[in-house]
C-alpha cells in the first residue's frame, strides 16, 4: 500500500510540471509569426547563428564565422527535445546540442565527429550564448 | 637643483605624453569593439512570404555560398527542406537552392530590391513539396531581417 501511495505521489510530482511545460511549449509554437526560430551572435569581423523550423519534418542549422573558424552544419533536429528547451541538430554521426534559456541559446555538447564540420583550432562549443531574434510582420 | 627641476619637469611631460598615447589607444580599442559586424562576413538574410493561410519562409546568404533552410506552411501542405544555395559570378542576382535530400530538387530565385522572386523550380521538388502546394500563388518575398 505505501509502495502504491509513494508511487502516486512521485507521478504526480513528475507528470503535472512536463504536461505544463508541453502546453506552454505548443502556446509558444502557435504564436510564432513565422515558421523559423532564430538566435544570433554579432561582433567584430564574427558571426554566428542558429537557425531551425519547429514543426516536422524539422531542420536546423548552425553557422560559425570568426577569424579562426569557418564552420557551418545542417540537418535535422529532434522536435521532441525542444519541448524540455534542448535544440539537437544532427548530420550523420555528429550532432550539436544547444540549451535554451529565456532568450538565450547556450552551447552544451558536440559528439566527437563534430570535428569533421569545422578545422582544430574551433568548436561549435566555443560559440558565443546567441539572442533570440524576434520577428515582426508589418506587411 | 636646475637640474633636478628640469628631470622633474621632463618626467612629468613624458608621462603625460604617455597618458594620452594610452588614452589614444583605448580609444583605438574601444573604436575597435564597438564596430558592428563587418560586411564583408556573409549573414543570414530572412525573406518570407504570406496569403491568407499560407505561408513560406526561406533563411539564406545572399552574398555567398552556404547551407540554407526552406519552410512552406498552408492548410493543405506542410513541406520544409533543408540544403544548400549557390550564386553564379556571372549571375550574382541569382541564388540556386538545391535541396540536401534529393540534389535533383533546385529553386532558382532572382534577388531585386530586397525582394526575392522564385523563378524556377525543377519537377524533383515536388516529391518533397506534393502537388497541393503552389510557391507560384505566393507574392515575392519580402526581405524580414536584417530590416
Amino acid at each position: 500500500m505505501k509502495n502504491i501511495l509513494a508511487f502516486f505521489l512521485i507521478a504526480s510530482f513528475t507528470i503535472t510540471p512536463s504536461t505544463s511545460k508541453n502546453l506552454s511549449y505548443a502556446n509558444e509554437l502557435a504564436q510564432l509569426p513565422i515558421n523559423l526560430v532564430m538566435y544570433e551572435h554579432k561582433a567584430n569581423d564574427e558571426y554566428q547563428s542558429v537557425i531551425y523550423l519547429p514543426y516536422y519534418p524539422a531542420y536546423g542549422m548552425v553557422t560559425y564565422k570568426s577569424s579562426t573558424c569557418n564552420a557551418e552544419l545542417k540537418g535535422y533536429i529532434d522536435p521532441f527535445a525542444l519541448k524540455n528547451n534542448i535544440l539537437s541538430i544532427t548530420s550523420g554521426k555528429c550532432s550539436l546540442t544547444f540549451k535554451q534559456e529565456n532568450q538565450s541559446l547556450i552551447p552544451y555538447k558536440e559528439t566527437n565527429d563534430c570535428q569533421s564540420y569545422h578545422s582544430s583550432t574551433c568548436n561549435f562549443l566555443k560559440m558565443n550564448n546567441l539572442k533570440r531574434i524576434t520577428f515582426n510582420l508589418n506587411h | 637643483m636646475k637640474t633636478l627641476s628640469l628631470l622633474i619637469t621632463s618626467a612629468y611631460i613624458a608621462s603625460l605624453s604617455c597618458h594620452a598615447a594610452l588614452a589614444h589607444n583605448l580609444k583605438q580599442k574601444e573604436k575597435k569593439h564597438n564596430k558592428t559586424v563587418s560586411k564583408t562576413v556573409p549573414q543570414i538574410n530572412i525573406f518570407e512570404a504570406h496569403k491568407d493561410k499560407q505561408n513560406y519562409v526561406i533563411a539564406l546568404y545572399t552574398n555567398a555560398t552556404g547551407a540554407a533552410l526552406v519552410a512552406y506552411d498552408s492548410p493543405t501542405c506542410q513541406a520544409n527542406s533543408y540544403g544548400e544555395t549557390r550564386i553564379e559570378k556571372t549571375q550574382p542576382l541569382e541564388i540556386v537552392f538545391t535541396s540536401a535530400e534529393d540534389t535533383h530538387c533546385k529553386i532558382t530565385f532572382k534577388l531585386k530590391d530586397s525582394k526575392l522572386f522564385v523563378t524556377n523550380e525543377t519537377p524533383s521538388c515536388s516529391t518533397w513539396h506534393g502537388d497541393f502546394c503552389s510557391f507560384s500563388s505566393l507574392s515575392p518575398l519580402s526581405r524580414l531581417y536584417p530590416p
